[in-house]
């Protein structure tokens, strides 16, 4: 099928360009700050908006898309005409994603990602929503499907805890809150300082001051955050279906991810502390230049690594110990996070003479610092990398309080090794690992004649 | 096969730094003359004498499934790719680069970019060609 358009929802995109020209205008207007200059910059705002729109609309027009067996086809472009085809052989993955504007208008937005990085990497289209199902099916067809991950009761609620984090969700809520500013005109920024403020004050009965208006921040953040997350994660469902592992879910915006399971390049265990205290992990899979996405594929109760096999097949845990720890400078591991934690502790010791009254949040700071040395200590004993019998590569790494068991299952990685005088005098070095997609992930004091031969998986 | 980078090619990158530097002085020359000649002079240094020593220890080695590059002499990088996932090189050469007849060589594969700053032209597209099969990517 052949000669289809884009959603008009497409027009969006470039409309945007306009919007954000509209301000020159505006902060000239200002700069002078008077009607006259109000008026010409009201008009030039008018006059840009027609011109992106005629544009965003000729572009729209000019855009067609088509689909056959297993390719699409995409032509655009008003004078410089460029056609695309994407075939089934070059995508490793696919998001056909619905947020609540589209859904009105019954679009979809589909992101293609390629399993190499020649341009493009990814790919976007608006299509109504049953040419995003087509492209979708034409691209990575799914047949029958069964349920390997469905979240309910306790694990729904693990499920939750685990795919909440914190920045997004918080940069979210800023976006939000901004917009609503603009849109309504109030300031609910304010709004929700003064609200903060008072539960603060009301915390402050039972806490000391600093430390109850620390307490009543995380609290706040965690609940929206965790608010986020079951948006999120609602209705989730992961089927495996031949080749393809699909996932879908959301409430607000709904999201439907396609991996290709020939084309997975890695599948990322985050042992972070939230997963330690449910002893539950999450896992993220990457595929070409897909990373994951923002919500993990499956969580798998700690010691039940066959759920996860059943989803991934070539999955394998590590053959044998990743490292040798007698070989390695604890200096290394240890030192970032111990003068973190020394330096804490001297603040705390001048506080406790000084200024008592702030001691109880100063100690927030020396906490998460004894936090991270302990997971740094963790990673002194643990991190690594092995070979697992020359078909997938065992990677484990720490990064700030979070431990990734990383399987690699592509011989697509490259390898940088970093050394320095000390390290090459004790015969270690720093392994930094390519996936496709982007992501690195670095093992620290590597035995060095282990490092050089380090093979690259079949 | 063993490609290296030469002192000239290893300059003119160096150059490149040194100017941007110097360009970034211009606003201070007329209030403190003394301490940005001064802090001018030290960035030279560091540029023609360990950044151009840095880039000039730079090996490239093509072996039968992979290519690694090695650049540095007191913090040295390894870099190792797999040949048969290289998709694409990139020669870039700008005046004083084709006066000299140096190049920098680009050569992408999946995740990561590899730079091989200052290298011979005819080597480079003596590599360029080994890589690609002659222009055809496997």
């Amino acid at each position: 099928m052949s000669g289809r358009r884009f959603h008009i929802i497409f027009t969006l995109r470039y409309l945007r360009y306009g919007l954000l020209l509209c301000l020159v205008p505006m902060l000239r207007a200002l700069i002078e700050f008077d009607l006259d200059s109000l008026w010409l910059a009201l008009t030039q705002d008018a006059a840009i908006l027609l011109f992106s729109a005629a544009v965003a609309l000729a572009l729209w027009h000019a855009t067609s898309f088509g689909w056959e067996a297993e390719a699409v086809c995409v032509e655009q472009g008003i004078f410089l005409r460029s056609r695309h085809v994407f075939t089934r052989q070059s995508v490793a993955a696919l998001a056909v994603e619905r947020p609540l504007y589209c859904r009105l208008l019954g679009a979809s937005r589909v992101t293609l990602y390629f399993h190499t990085n020649a341009a493009p990497r990814r790919y976007t289209l608006y299509l109504r929503k049953k040419d995003a199902a087509a492209v979708a099916d034409a691209l990575l067809p799914v047949q029958a499907e069964g349920a390997v991950f469905e979240p309910t009761g306790f694990e729904r609620l693990t499920f939750v805890m685990l795919s909440a984090n914190i920045l997004t969700s918080s940069l979210f809520a800023l976006w939000g809150l901004r917009q609503l500013d603009e849109l309504l005109g109030m300031d609910f920024q304010q709004l929700a300082l003064d609200t903060l403020r008072e539960a603060a004050l009301f915390a402050a009965r039972f806490l000391p001051m600093g430390l109850a208006f620390l307490v009543t921040l995380g609290f706040a953040v965690m609940s929206f955050t965790f608010l986020y997350a079951l948006l999120r994660t609602a209705g989730f469902q992961v089927c495996r279906s031949g080749g393809v592992i699909v996932s879908r879910g959301g409430f607000l915006t709904r999201v439907e991810r396609r991996v290709l399971v020939s084309r997975v390049s890695a599948c990322d265990v985050c042992v972070s502390p939230a997963a330690r205290l449910l002893r539950r992990y999450p896992v993220y899979l990457s595929a070409g230049s897909f990373r994951g996405g923002d919500v993990p594929v499956m969580v798998y109760k700690k010691g039940n690594e066959q759920s996860l096999a059943r989803l991934l097949p070539g999955f394998r845990p590590p053959d044998g110990p990743l490292c040798a720890p007698a070989r390695k400078s604890p200096v290394q591991y240890l030192w970032q996070p111990g003068a973190c934690l020394a330096l804490s502790l001297a603040v705390c010791g001048v506080a406790s003479y000084a200024m008592p009254q702030l001691l109880p949040m100063l100690c927030v700071p020396a906490v998460l610092a004894a936090a991270s040395l302990l997971v740094s200590l963790e990673g002194f004993f643990r991190e690594g990398i092995r070979a697992n019998g020359g078909r997938t590569l065992s990677v484990c790494f720490t990064r700030f309080f979070t431990r990734h068991e990383v399987c690699v299952l592509t011989p697509d990685i490259a390898y940088t090794l970093l050394e320095n005088p000390f390290s090459v005098s004790a015969g270690r070095c720093d392994v930094l690992l390519h996936l496709p997609c982007g992501l690195r992930c670095r093992v620290r004091g590597a035995l060095q004649y282990l490092a050089r031969e380090l093979p690259f998986p079949p | 096969m063993e490609y290296t980078v030469p002192r000239r090619g290893a300059a003119v990158v160096s150059a490149w730094l040194a100017g941007l530097g110097a360009l970034i002085c211009l606003p201070f020359w007329k209030d403190s003359f003394v301490s940005t000649l001064m802090g001018l002079l030290l960035w030279l240094a560091v540029c023609f004498v360990i950044l151009a020593q840095r880039l000039s220890s730079c090996v490239l080695r093509v072996g039968a499934h992979h290519l690694t590059l090695r650049r540095g002499l007191l913090f040295p990088v390894t870099r190792r790719v797999p040949l048969r996932f290289v998709t694409g090189c990139h020669i870039v050469q700008s005046p004083l680069q084709r006066m000299t007849g140096t190049c920098l060589l680009f050569l992408y594969s999946s995740g990561v970019t590899t730079v091989a700053p200052g290298l011979r032209r005819a080597d480079a597209e003596a590599l360029a060609a080994r890589l690609t099969h002659g222009g055809r990517l496997s």
